[in-house]
């Protein structure tokens, strides 16, 4: 299997300060990577190293099977990178910043258009981008990283800062181009986020991942406790644990009519967080 | 290895912008506005050797000061509103963003030295060699402003960088001492500049070595921005 990202035993430093320690992954095509961490967790640093951006104390990772530390700067036409640090020509039009990278990428400058509908800028094409939100900044950054058709797309906090309806606008092109075959690096500290969208998560704090794997295996792995919670007619909440003796109980207000909704209680990302590392993800 | 059709979209984006930042869009109309100024004082019989000299001092103000502020600010600015990451994971290489944005402070620079020798007129000056000599020179100066810009924190920081160039110009006539002169001073290109020049005032030909020397200036800066571009990272 090739892979489109791996990273073994990466380590980096800053001064004194360790940002990153001993992280390895291994990131398959087509699949939707997140890294769910916390303000400070290393999540930036990691996308830097990945990208070639900021180089590793020790390890070795890669993209698309080139070593990240001697990237030919043509790997570049297959990969596309939102980061908080992804800046525009502020003095040009939203049209104009995507027509000097369509210049620079090669790309057919007849796909910008549909692409700036596609994230909902189709109006704003003539727009100086100094006029723009920071929603509206990002959507560009967006539609710029997706200019070359990436084959690996990292996105930093893509939706942070961004209103409820242009994320979920966000999450469904993200989701588009998953069914396209693109393979995704996302970071977030939005836990709802990495839930709905990731196919795998990396659980990531002060540097180091805590644990990994699909929403599903998580939330069965902590869900040690297994319950279930039932609103009743009369407006009361009743937790119950699975055992035999509560099955009869279940079965009974069942039967009596009085239930209106019943959930299983598997813990929420942010639970198993705070379980695993004692601190809360925002 | 060098994409002409990357280095002419960053290109046009510069020339399209960049009399619209603040930092830079005054220094070619004051530089003219400078020759203007000169030419307006300059005697009617002043002779031809004075006229020549004082465009000498001119241009050498614009290539030092205008050229390599120009390109400091320009790098200053794609480092300072994160575009030159942008740039760097967008497949273009070091190089074509280096010649790029050279490209784009020559062509005010160059534009700038033109005007003040017409401003100046100083008929008997050979235009070719002229232009030929200050362009070499604006090239080499703005190779220098672009490590400049490449360290300064910020814009504001880059438009100071270029003044205190204009030593290059005045340190020959303020040291005494021969052997400085004569062995280091003479390698830099504002110096050449200047022989150059006077070389032309005094009839004489275009002396190819002191070409030599301005591009060996120009290969040296550029160098010097590679190995600071390396160390610094995106
Ligand atoms: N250039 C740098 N110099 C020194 N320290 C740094 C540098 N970049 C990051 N750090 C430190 O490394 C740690 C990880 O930072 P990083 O930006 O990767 O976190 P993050 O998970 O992206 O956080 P956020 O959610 O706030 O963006 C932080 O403690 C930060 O202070
Ligand atoms: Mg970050």
């Amino acid at each position: 299997m090739d892979y489109a990202i791996t990273m073994k035993n990466i380590h980096k430093t800053f001064g004194a300060k360790t940002a990153i320690k001993d992280v390895s992954i291994d990131i398959k095509q087509g699949e939707l990577f997140g890294f769910l961490g916390p303000s400070g967790a290393g999540k930036t640093t990691t996308i830097k190293i990945v990208t070639g951006q900021l180089k590793q104390n020790s390890g070795r990772a890669t993209i698309l099977g080139r070593e990240t530390t001697a990237l030919n700067h043509e790997i570049y036409s297959q990969v596309g990178i939102v980061t908080d640090n992804s800046g525009l020509y502020e003095n040009m039009s939203c049209y104009d910043n995507l027509l000097m990278f369509s210049k620079i990428l090669n790309t057919n400058k007849k796909e910008i258009m549909p692409l700036l509908r596609r994230v909902g800028l189709g109006g704003d094409r003539n727009k100086q981008v100094k006029k723009f939100s920071k929603g509206m900044k990002q959507r560009l950054v967006l539609a710029r990283a997706m200019l070359n058709k990436p084959k690996i797309l990292f996105l930093d906090e893509p939706t942070s800062g961004l209103d409820p309806s242009t994320s979920i606008e966000i999450h469904k092109l993200m989701l588009e181009m998953k069914n396209d075959g693109t393979t995704f690096f996302l970071t977030t500290h939005n836990m709802t986020e990495a839930s709905k969208l990731c196919d795998r998560i990396a659980l990531f704090n002060e540097g180091v991942i805590v644990d990994m794997g699909s929403m599903d295996e998580l939330s069965q792995k902590y869900n040690k406790e297994k319950s279930v919670k039932i609103l009743l007619n009369s407006g009361a909440e009743v937790i119950l644990g699975l055992t035999p003796e509560n099955s009869r109980r279940v079965a009974e207000l069942i039967n009596q009519n009085a239930v209106v909704t019943i959930h299983s209680q598997e813990p929420t990302l942010e639970q198993i967080f705070l379980k695993l590392t004692g601190r809360d993800l925002s | 290895m060098i994409s002409t059709r990357k280095i002419s979209a960053i290109y046009s984006k510069n020339i399209k912008s960049v009399l619209s930042n603040p930092f830079i869009a005054a220094l070619p109309f004051m530089m003219v506005a400078l020759a203007f100024i000169f030419h307006m004082i300059t005697p009617e019989y002043a002779t031809y050797y004075e006229t020549a000299s004082t465009l000498i001092m001119l241009v050498l103000m614009n290539v030092l000061i205008g050229g390599a502020t120009i390109m400091a600010v320009l790098i200053a600015e794609e480092k300072e509103k994160n575009t030159l990451n942008v740039l760097i994971t967008s497949t273009v290489s070091p190089l074509d963003f280096l010649i790029s944005h050279v490209l784009t402070a020559a062509t005010l620079t160059i534009t700038v030295n033109a005007a003040m020798f017409y401003i100046m007129r100083v008929p008997d000056l050979p235009i070719v060699d002229y232009m030929i000599i200050t362009s070499i020179g604006s090239i080499a100066a703005i190779t220098l402003g672009a490590t400049l810009g490449l360290l300064a924190k910020n814009q504001a920081a880059a438009s100071t960088m270029g003044t205190p160039l204009i030593a290059l110009v005045l340190l020959p006539s303020l040291i005494t001492d021969n052997f400085i002169v004569d062995n280091i001073l003479y390698y830099f290109f504002s110096e050449q500049i200047n022989f150059a020049m006077v070389d032309l005032i005094r009839g004489g030909e275009l002396d190819l070595l002191r070409i030599g020397i301005m591009a060996a200036n120009f290969i040296a800066f550029a160098l010097i921005f590679a190995v600071c571009y390396k160390k610094r990272g995106i």
